[in-house]
């Protein structure tokens, strides 16, 4: 305990030093030192002891085939239109993905033999044993070497490790979660934190009655989200999902726990009481580099703006979406462009349920993407249509100026000016309205880095924190903010006192119930852009979270945030704060003063024993929001993150050579022209993110041509 | 007040020898008939009056069937507000009312009106004869090593329990196995004595010097074995018709060993040779011309402990009889102490593959148990010689001997190197590893003038199968199956059979492995202590300091076997475990220094500034 508060002291020392180094977008990374007799220990050991722990490790992979051949045959899986597949369609890993995970598991399984059997028995700590593995190649020679090899010249289909802001935080060091021994359990943390709606409301409405941002904000951060990241669940060695609970959401019999379970499970209550059981699947991981080491997490995603979430994350997802014939994207065509709805996943041979949480109905309305997220909720479904369209309209345009180019030549050049179109909407509109203009300006000052750089890829704290921001912002029910009568939106940007509803979120999700049509969509939009977001703070909607002692009906998006940064090995909030925020060693609840409102803190601290332990994500959403939308830590996270975005754009244009000029001849669009040309709207406000107001004027979409 | 407690303690075996003398009255069974067959487990000797609710019928079903508890074994642990027959009675009128579909709140009614809560028959003891620095931790150098030793001994206090008085009165409203003594439980949900366990547990005292509680606590065995021929797997009547393996003989044999006092064993003689008579007449097959053994459970039903995880297996099959024979299965796989493993499994392909459903216990010939059975005999054997009856001696030698060639015959297996349990549907050896194939080594069961052969041999099977590979010990089995007998697990009672037996076999080579073992065992286990203050019931092979899991119910801490085998190897290896040995509690120092380290390194690469900082963001 003492050498933990001692070694934490000194990171931050090293912290704050750094940090006056560099710029405020580049954060420090001090890494734990291996000491010299460490060292000589570990380099004493024989090469064929190496090639020993390795196939232990490999043995130790190959023994938990016997137990998944037992969960198949008690059919302990994901079935379909359960919770988990809910659950499982937003972390929905590829085939590629699986092997990726199973060779970097193959990796930690063989560093935690060496841990166990030259470590820890030598009082060696697991930070320092993996500081030392990390720099230890995989024994020349071994299978796994030259899988491990193979698998980094291979194209990997794009994705990657996660990267660290700061060093991973597990209990051995290398895997192991800080658990409900030690912290307080997520679900609980989650009801903890949740507020009555009607008191939400009414908070809302006193405090933040100034804030003008619509849900566009939330709307689009999913979006960009599902662009940038995607950690997935691992999966068993056949690539069957796993699953951590029994059909009635209670907990499965310890014989049933696949390893790779990590469930979120509420206390019992009274005597017949049960725990309640939601899943969680530990995320997939990713080979960093063939040497030993710690869990490093998968990102199904690349790391720049590239709209991999509509066109498909592999050559292959890309072919699935498109139609061959010029240029276009597959749609569920109805006639006029402006009707055009996403494809369905008949119409990509989506064979298993990878889109949808429907159970037998088959039939249902299932809408298919580069992503299984699209079907997330109607605001994701909304935007990912909203893009199909422009890809098309494009496409379209550039075969009237160029009738004679190719099918892939449109589909190319359509695809690059779309994805431009959307990185000048993120970086330059959106971005400004989450971190502040400010930031957001610094963000897009950074230059090209060199081309020795290793391509910074998304960051961890980003991918399962800081971009998760926008959950709490969002509502319960979208009001339908149109007139009954008729669809001339314009005229009404006063809520009408007794709104209907479009939907209720939680009804909704992995679930499209809406019946979906163009003028549908158009109504969402319009209401979008006129709904006033919530606040981001630590209380979600209920249809988001389950608040309740019963039988869960819903996904708790909270607590599975808070699970996910443990699986991920994430610092606990007070270290982002300390190298973000610069404000010197955090040394008590009373720090946290300065960034978080006074309700907030005395909650969490009836919730966490001591400030050391609040999750990131806790932390995070109930910082006072600076300048932005979001507080200093998230804001920072994310900064650094968008620096990186944008240096990547800078360093990897990947456009065909005709289309440079293409791209010019498209540099008017913005957001609103963007919502103008593919809905049926008749104005949508300057600022897409704003509601409309005096100073966020209408503008008139008969008038963008 | 030491004398007051005698006094008392006198005054309570007096009035349990009475009730002994009286239950012996009402259930009176002549064991010492010339036929031995004549000798069979039979259930009107088991006349406990609340099996009728704890161990069958519809009840029992109706309860467990619903789910009310997240633990099946809480319902069964409760204790009845009225007598058996009201209650059943009440429930048939319940039934009636609710067409025999009684709803989820009905049964909860009911068992809130007629059950109160689990555990209130047994009361917190410390015991009498616990002292705060028994020998054993003069024996220990490691000031940290010793500090533990001391915090197990003090363990001891938490896992004493009395039976209250009202056990005594109306043993008919509890499900709890009313013995004379106090007794140290297991721990975690096992809060009643199990009958294996204590063998280790016992073996714990004897070196913590509680020799009373120890006798306590073989006494109460006795008690049993008189009042109904064998001892259940655990303290409770629901255990009705499965015992453990069986180590009564071999708790006397300790607690002669420790104490000198021949006469004890001389004296327990009759109890002893009654058990041995009646396991092996209860469990006796016939395997290539020999008379072996093998775990076989004698009641009907499911486990009413695991009711309806029972019912849920026999789910695979059709008929009542296959049903059943499932049930036997698992509660046959129970008496064994490993519920569950795939060393119990045959599949249609002969191997382990499989689930619960595959169990074939009754068709196992086990290798631990027949070399129980042999040490029982031999040990029988040299208490007779003790008392000088030389007739039962050479009776009781005769019948070693005579296992002994069945262990060789059918159990040794040469390809191997090793013993193995046999498979008597296909008529062959399994040849999958499990610590029990040690078990002749423990208790000597070969022939001493093929040691050095054994010992070559054995080695060279522990090298093929990796077990010295392992941080935390030797697991189980080497097939993770998700049950807790099998991979990953690591059980103190296997690590010590497999620890002392290669002891036993006393070349160097074994010696040296078997002391290994031990040490490497007692530092794991005091690694996953430090970390979180507890003694596991099994710990994990991959993990040095991790804790078990898998199986029907989540790990359990306390925890009465575990801590016998540390404390006994403590005892012996305190001196080993000091300095040189790498580790253990010697490594508080060196972590000091290491901080040391780490702390001096930081401030160079401060003052080095900007240069350092750069190798280190790679």
């Amino acid at each position: 305990m003492f050498l933990n508060i001692y070694l934490c002291m000194l990171t931050v020392v090293i912290a704050t030093s750094a940090s006056s180094l560099t710029n405020r977008l580049e954060l420090p990374h001090p890494r734990e030192v291996v000491s010299p007799d460490v060292q000589a220990l570990l380099d004493g050991l024989s090469t064929q002891k190496w090639q020993e722990l390795v196939s232990s490790g490999l043995d130790s992979i190959n023994r938990q085939k016997r137990l998944e051949e037992n969960l198949l045959s008690s059919e302990i899986t994901v079935r379909n239109g359960s919770l988990s597949h809910v659950q499982l369609l937003d972390t929905l890993p590829n085939r590629a993905s699986n092997e990726d995970s199973e060779i970097a598991l193959k990796i930690l399984k063989s560093s935690l033999f060496v841990y166990n059997t030259q470590c820890l028995p030598h009082d060696i700590g697991g930070e320092e044993c993996r500081a030392y593995l990390e720099n230890k190649p995989l024994p020349e020679g071994s299978g796994l070497r030259s899988e491990c090899l193979k698998l980094l010249k291979s194209k990997r289909e794009g994705h990657h490790a996660f990267r660290r802001l700061l060093d991973a935080h597990y209990k051995n060091g290398f895997y192991e979660t800080f658990t409900e021994d030690r912290l307080p359990a997520p679900w609980s943390i989650s009801v903890a934190l949740y507020e009555a709606d009607n008191i939400q409301k009414a908070k809302q409405a006193r405090d933040h009655a100034d804030v003008n941002l619509n849900l566009g904000i939330a709307q689009w951060a999913q979006f960009v989200e599902h662009d940038l990241s995607k950690p997935v669940s691992q999966s068993m060695s056949n690539g069957s999902p796993i699953e951590c609970c029994n059909r009635d959401q209670n907990k499965l019999q310890p014989r049933h726990n696949h390893p790779a379970c990590a469930p979120i499970v509420s206390q019992a209550s009274g005597r017949y009481g049960r725990a309640n059981c939601l899943n969680y699947v530990r995320s997939a991981l990713a080979v960093a580099d063939c040497n030993f080491g710690g869990a490093e997490q998968l990102n199904q995603a690349t790391g720049y703006l590239d709209l991999s979430q509509l066109y498909g994350f592999t050559p292959a997802a890309e072919r699935k979406m498109r139609t061959f014939v010029r240029g276009n994207l597959k749609s569920t065509s109805n006639g006029a462009h402006l009707n055009d709805l996403l494809p369905m996943t008949s119409d990509t041979d989506d064979k298993g349920h990878s889109f949808c949480a429907w159970g037998a109905s088959a039939n249902a309305t299932c809408f298919a993407a580069g992503d299984s997220r699209v079907n997330s909720n109607p605001y994701s479904i909304l935007v990912y249509t909203i893009f199909m369209r422009n890809h098309n309209r494009l496409a379209a345009e550039l075969m009237e100026r160029y009738p004679s180019w190719s099918d892939e030549k449109l589909f190319q050049s359509a695809k690059a000016v779309n994805v431009d179109i959307y990185r000048r909407v993120i970086m330059r509109e959106w971005l400004p309205e989450v971190l502040g203009s400010q930031l957001a300006t610094e963000v897009l000052a950074t230059h090209q880095p060199s081309s020795r750089q290793s391509t910074p890829e998304i960051s961890n704290e980003f991918g399962v924190a800081a971009s998760r921001f926008y959950f709490s912002m969002l509502p319960n029910e979208l009001h339908n903010l149109a007139k009954n009568d008729d669809d001339n939106y314009v005229r009404n940007t006063v809520t009408p006192t007794a709104p209907t509803d479009l939907f209720v979120l939680k009804d909704q999700i992995y679930r499209p119930r809406i019946q979906y049509t163009a003028k549908k969509l158009d109504q969402i939009l319009h209401s979008v852009l006129n709904q006033r977001a919530l606040k981001m703070d630590s209380s979600y909607a209920g249809g988001v979270v389950w608040h309740e002692n019963t039988k869960p009906g819903h996904a708790d998006i909270l607590a599975f945030d808070i699970q996910r940064g443990r699986d991920h090995g994430l610092q606990p909030y007070c270290k982002y704060l300390e190298v973000c925020s610069q404000i010197g060693p955090v040394t008590g609840w009373s720090d946290f003063e300065k960034f978080i409102p006074r309700n907030a803190l005395d909650k969490m601290k009836n919730i966490y024993s001591s400030w050391t332990e609040v999750d990131l994500i806790v932390g995070g959403i109930a910082e006072r929001t600076v300048n932005g939308t979001v507080g200093a830590t998230f804001g920072c996270i994310l900064s650094e993150q968008f620096a990186k975005v944008h240096q990547r754009h800078l360093q990897e244009p990947a456009l065909p050579p005709w289309s440079a000029s293409l791209l010019e001849d498209y540099r008017y669009m913005n957001g609103s022209k963007l919502l103008c040309l593919n809905s049926e709207l008749r104005a949508t406000p300057q600022n897409i993110f704003q509601l409309p107001s005096a100073s966020n004027q209408l503008i008139d979409c008969d008038n963008v041509v | 007040m030491t004398r007051l407690g005698l006094v008392a303690i006198q005054l309570l075996l007096l009035i349990w020898s009475c009730l002994g003398a009286l239950s012996q009255a009402k259930s009176l069974i002549d064991y010492r008939v010339d036929n031995e067959n004549a000798i069979a487990k039979d259930v009107e000797t088991y006349n406990f009056e609340s099996c009728q609710i704890y161990c069958y019928g519809e009840l029992l079903k109706t309860i467990q069937m619903a789910k009310l508890f997240e633990d099946s074994k809480t319902f069964v642990d409760m204790k009845l507000k009225q007598a058996p027959a009201k209650t059943l009675e009440d429930f048939e009128l319940l039934m009636e009312s609710k067409n025999r579909t009684p709803s989820r709140e009905d049964l909860q009614k009911f068992v809130d009106d007629y059950f109160s809560p689990k555990g209130t028959e047994l009361e917190l003891w410390t015991p009498t004869d616990w002292t705060a620095n028994p020998s054993f931790l003069d024996r220990i150098t490691d000031p940290d090593l010793k500090q533990w030793g001391q915090e197990l001994n003090n363990i001891w206090k938490d896992l004493g329990r009395k039976m209250n008085d009202d056990v005594l009165k109306n043993p008919e409203y509890y499900s709890i196995i009313p013995v004379p003594n106090p007794v140290i439980i297991p721990g975690g949900r096992f809060i009643e004595f199990y009958y294996w366990d204590s063998y280790w547990i016992i073996r714990g005292l004897l070196h913590s010097e509680m020799q009373d509680t120890a006798r306590g606590m073989i006494e109460n065995f006795m008690s049993i074995v008189q009042r109904i021929g064998f001892i259940p797997n655990g303290g409770r009547v629901y255990y009705w018709g499965r015992s453990q393996p069986p180590l009564l003989t071999g708790m006397v044999k300790s607690y002669v060993d420790f104490t000198n006092d021949d006469l004890f064993a001389i004296n327990a003689l009759e109890v002893l040779e009654h058990e041995f008579e009646y396991f092996v007449n209860n469990h006796s097959v016939q395997v290539k011309g020999h008379n072996l053994a093998v775990y076989r459970d004698s009641s009907t039903g499911p486990r009413p402990e695991s009711y309806r995880e029972d019912v849920e297996t026999a789910e695979n099959f059709d008929t009542p009889e296959a049903k059943e024979d499932h049930y036997s299965e698992l509660k046959s796989a129970a008496e064994s102490g490993m519920d569950f493993s795939s060393r119990w499994f045959i599949n249609e392909n002969g191997t382990n593959v499989g689930n619960l459903s595959h169990l074939r216990t009754r068709s196992i010939v086990p290798v631990d148990l027949n070399s129980f059975l042999y040490w029982n005999a031999k040990l029988i054997a040299e208490f007779h010689a003790k008392a000088g009856n030389v007739d039962k001696m050479t009776e009781y030698e005769k019948k070693a001997q005579t296992l002994l060639q069945g262990i060789q015959d059918v159990l040794w297996n040469e390809e191997a190197g090793c013993w193995l349990d046999y498979d008597m549907i296909n008529e062959k050896p399994r040849d999958y590893f499990v610590p029990t194939n040690l078990a002749p080594l423990f208790v000597k069961a070969y022939n001493i003038s093929d040691t050095e052969k054994i010992s070559a041999s054995v080695l060279s099977y522990i090298e093929k199968n990796k077990l010295d590979t392992f941080p935390g010990g030797v697991p189980n089995t080497l097939y993770h199956t998700g049950e807790q007998w099998d991979f990953p697990n690591v059980w103190a009672p296997m690590q010590y059979i497999v620890v002392e037996g290669l002891a036993n076999l006393n070349t160097p080579a074994a010696k040296e492995l078997s002391k290994k073992w031990a040490l490497r065992w007692v530092k794991s286990n005091f690694k996953a202590y430090t970390d979180n203050f507890h003694m596991y019931e099994k710990y994990n092979a991959e993990e040095f300091g991790g804790h078990g899991g898998g199986g029907e119910y989540g790990v359990q801490t306390g925890f009465g076997w575990s801590n016998g085998v540390i404390i006994e190897w403590l005892s012996k290896h305190g001196r080993e475990l000091s300095e040189g040995s790498g580790g253990g509690g010697a490594g508080t120092t060196k972590r000091l220094i290491s901080v040391v380290g780490v702390a001096a390194v930081t401030i160079v690469a401060l003052i080095a500034g900007r240069v350092l900082w750069k190798s280190w963001f790679k």
